[in-house]
């Protein structure tokens, strides 16, 4: 136990698991009327192909990938479209959405929840498989797994890795799933595993969840096979663990080098909740229309990890899990260090919510200068400056902080959070990246102009 | 209307420990220490150290009036400063010595560079090396009450070598209530060749080219039977409260550890000067009382408390170790080869001045990279 993998740097915040991890994943109520967002990936959003009053069944896809980096986004239930129109995301941005009322039969399109046996697929079968379902990444980034999965000619990777550390305070949804369903997501391990053609898959699992170690443990030992080596990997509880590079950083002592992709070193991450939803895809003919949300925060009467259709709006799920209303200050989609703040209870679930919470704090606090402490530094899993960088922010000078590495910052906010003089580091960070990526373009346009 | 949220960029968790949680800690660190200055000199030590403080935070609140700043008095800064700046006075020092001291430290050394956070050197040394400028005599007087808990000035009973059990049997034997005295460190810098006759029980002399420091002797020193500045002269309570700040990870073990290590090893290494009636003679190589430089004196404090002022010292764990290394250098130096006896004060002012150069070449590398971040400006 003394020596547990991890990566340099991190920090310990309280981990607030308590208040939903004992909670099994339930059905959320599925609601008559479902807003089913086209942009729920990194990428291009998804083109409507189904028009109003279309009845439509569920898993039939609605809207199309546009291009190779988008995704499919399919009806999470069977019923009738009832409007195309506008809604905001868990992304904080507006984007077209389908509203479908819902018929309450739950009827599945043609082909669709069907079980299949997938030990003839071919690598690109499983990869289309993948796309077909509209899978993306369900830690929270949503990036579209298919892509991921696609290296170019002459990058191989050699090892995957499956992300079930859930490094985030509050978020049990990755640890429920672990428990509840530890074949389903070693079997979607697997078939990543024949997708890119390697031999070696870990699952890492952070120290405070011993049972669900153990459990992956076991599962790995079953399923192993001589062409196809799984482990799970025990590590240290340090935030953020759970973020890509720190991940491959702790389990294969790997660096990704600056700019560049996991791949770029043979790596490929996965979170287990992707896993799982590969899984359904080429077992069960499923494409991703639900995904477990854990409901919880301070003002959360009963916590939950709900399974609930993707389009349902958050306040649906919060009246669920009996939120009080006049109590909670501030609604995050995600975790608390990465997660964004939200205000529309009408907002929908999307494929990368991995927590909804509702906490009392209004977390507002005066900054002041920095007294040279290092936490940051010691903090800090890129091992920048960011004391440093929040001087160069405070004073404006954005594009100063180039030279000082800004790029390379992962914006998990472990600097933000240890500060004792409240300084707002990751936000400055955050808006030096934008105009330092503003004046990239910038030159761009210019150099194309000449 | 529908219920508001409260919307702020990620993330929204943050630690509880703020500048305030800090300052409060150390404060609690030095409890032991300012707890046996009441006991070992008694009230008026107390007064002193309670003058340094309020004047500081007042000092304080003042500047930052004066200079059209928000107050942040509340984050207990200017009283550590206050209590780390009495901690170096002398006991027996008249009023306006703390009280001129902390104008300066938080007047002139804090404030005049922007506040906590911009200063360059740490505020209550730099008042305490203004006041060995301003008020030598005052500062270095020698004298000490005599018994346990007395402080008022009838007669005096001088005598600047012996033990501590020595000179206060002695002082209580001429009924003298202060004793004048020199400190170990004081001892240590002017030891002689006594050629084989001690006639002052728990003197530090010199045999054969060795200095003598019996373990009994170095044993009073760290418990606190000794001479010193009010929250020094104990070594051991001093101790308590660095071990309380490495366990509350206010500090890390990085310069307490490399400042007291390069101190005993050159401490031990490095030979004295002495003298052995005629001339100035030099002690062997490798027989130097490095217990007694531990212990003796302010390294604690400087170690524990001063060093590792935050705003003040590197960033990165190994330009702390550096640091701390320099210290050690420094004040082994001034102590032994140097004009004064004691070298914490200077040689911590004098690695502050280097600690943003400490800062640049001790960058860590950037992940994915490889080498530091250099920005030009």
């Amino acid at each position: 136990m003394a020596f547990l993998k991890t990566f340099k740097g991190g920090v310990h915040p309280p981990d607030h698991k308590q208040l939903s991890k004992d909670a099994a994943i339930t059905e959320a109520m599925v609601p008559e009327l479902l807003t089913v967002p086209m942009a729920q990936h990194i990428g291009k959003p998804a083109q409507p192909v189904v028009k109003v009053t279309d009845e439509v069944k569920r898993g039939q896809v609605i809207g199309e990938s546009q291009g190779f980096v988008s995704a499919n986004v399919h009806s999470p239930v069977s019923g009738k479209v009832k409007r195309i129109t506008e809604c905001n995301t868990p992304l904080g941005t507006k984007t077209q959405a389908i509203l479908i009322e819902n018929d309450g039969q739950d009827t599945w399109a043609e082909g669709c929840n069907v079980e299949s046996n997938p030990e003839n697929l071919t690598p690109k079968e499983i990869r289309s498989r993948i796309a077909d379902a509209g899978i993306v990444g369900m830690g929270g980034a949503t990036f579209p797994t298919h892509v991921k999965l696609s290296p170019p000619e002459g990058k191989t990777i050699d090892t995957v890795l499956l992300n079930g550390v859930e490094c985030e305070p509050y978020l049990t949804s990755d640890y429920r799933l672990m428990l509840e369903s530890p074949d389903t997501i070693v079997k979607g391990l697997q078939l990543v595993m024949r997708a890119v053609n390697c031999n070696n898959g870990y699952i890492g699992v952070e120290a405070n969840k011993p049972d669900a170690f153990k459990i992956m443990e076991k599962t790995c030992k079953e399923l192993s096979s001589s062409d196809a080596r799984l482990a799970a990997v025990m590590l240290e509880v340090k935030y953020p663990q759970g973020g890509e590079k720190q991940l491959i950083e702790a389990v294969l002592n790997r660096e990704v080098p600056s700019g560049r992709l996991p791949m770029d070193i043979g790596a490929l991450v996965q979170n287990v909740g992707s896993s799982h939803a590969i899984y359904q895809a080429c077992y069960l003919n499923r494409p991703l229309t639900e995904r477990i949300v854990a409901v919880t925060g301070e003002a959360v009467a009963e916590p939950a990890n709900l399974l609930a259709r993707i389009g349902t709006p958050i306040g649906d799920l919060l009246r669920h899990c009996r939120f009080d209303e006049e109590k909670a200050v501030k609604l995050i989609c995600g975790g608390p260090m990465m997660g964004l703040a939200h205000f529309d209870l009408e907002m929908p679930v999307n494929k990368g919510m991995s927590g909804l919470l509702a906490l009392t704090d209004a977390s507002d606090w005066d900054f002041r200068h920095c007294i040279r402490c290092g936490r940051c530094v010691d903090g800090c899993a890129a091992h920048l400056l960011p004391s440093e960088l929040s001087i160069i922010g405070e004073s404006g000078r954005f594009l100063d902080a180039e030279e000082a590495n800004v790029m390379d910052c992962i914006e998990c906010g472990a600097c933000t959070y240890v500060c004792p003089a409240r300084r707002p580091i990751v936000q400055w960070i955050k808006l030096a990246k934008q105009e330092i990526m503003k004046e990239r373009l910038r030159k761009a346009e210019q150099a194309k102009a000449v | 209307m529908a219920k508001q949220f409260v919307i702020t960029p990620s993330p929204h968790l943050k630690t509880k420990e703020d500048i305030g949680a800090i300052m409060r800690a150390v404060c609690l660190a030095l409890a032991p220490a300012f707890i046996f200055a009441l006991y070992r000199f008694g009230y008026w030590s107390i007064a002193v150290t309670a003058i340094a403080v309020v004047t500081a935070v007042v000092t304080e609140a003042i500047c930052q009036r004066l200079r059209h700043v928000p107050y942040t008095v509340d984050d207990y800064s200017a009283v550590v400063t206050g209590l780390l700046l009495a901690a170096v006075l002398p006991p027996n020092v008249a009023w306006y010595v703390p009280f001129v001291g902390s104008i300066v430290a938080i007047g002139i050394a804090k404030h005049c560079f922007g506040g906590l956070g911009c200063n360059i050197w740490n505020p209550a040394l730099m008042g305490r090396a203004f006041l060995q400028a301003a008020f030598p005599t005052e500062i270095n007087s020698g004298t000490w009450p005599a018994a346990k808990g007395e402080s008022l000035l009838t007669s005096i009973y001088t005598n600047i070598n012996g033990s501590f059990d020595f000179l206060v049997e002695s002082a209580k034997q001429v009924g003298a209530d202060v004793i004048t005295s020199a400190t170990p460190l004081e001892q240590l810098t002017r030891v002689v060749d006594v050629a084989g006759k001690v006639e002052i029980p728990g003197a530090i002399y010199v045999q054969n080219g060795v200095i003598q420091v019996s373990n009994s002797q170095i044993f009073d020193v760290f418990m606190g039977n000794t001479f010193g500045c009010i929250g020094e002269i104990s070594a051991l309570a001093l101790l308590l409260g660095g071990i309380y700040l490495l366990g509350k990870k206010i500090i890390t073990w990085h310069i307490p550890f490399a400042y007291i290590a390069t101190v005993a090893l050159l401490g031990w290494i490095l030979p004295a000067p002495y003298s052995n009636g005629e001339a100035t003679a030099y002690t062997a190589w490798f027989t130097g009382p490095w217990l007694m430089h531990v212990v003796g004196g302010g390294l604690f404090i400087g170690a524990f408390f001063m060093a590792t002022d935050m705003v003040t010292s590197p960033m990165s764990r190994l330009g702390k170790l550096l640091f701390g290394c320099g210290c050690g250098l420094l004040t082994i130096v001034i102590r032994i080869y140097g004009g004064y006896p004691e070298g914490v004060c200077y040689s911590i002012l004098l690695m502050n001045t280097v600690v943003p150069m400490i800062d640049c070449w001790t960058r860590p590398r950037v992940y994915g990279t490889a080498k530091a971040s250099c920005p030009k400006h």
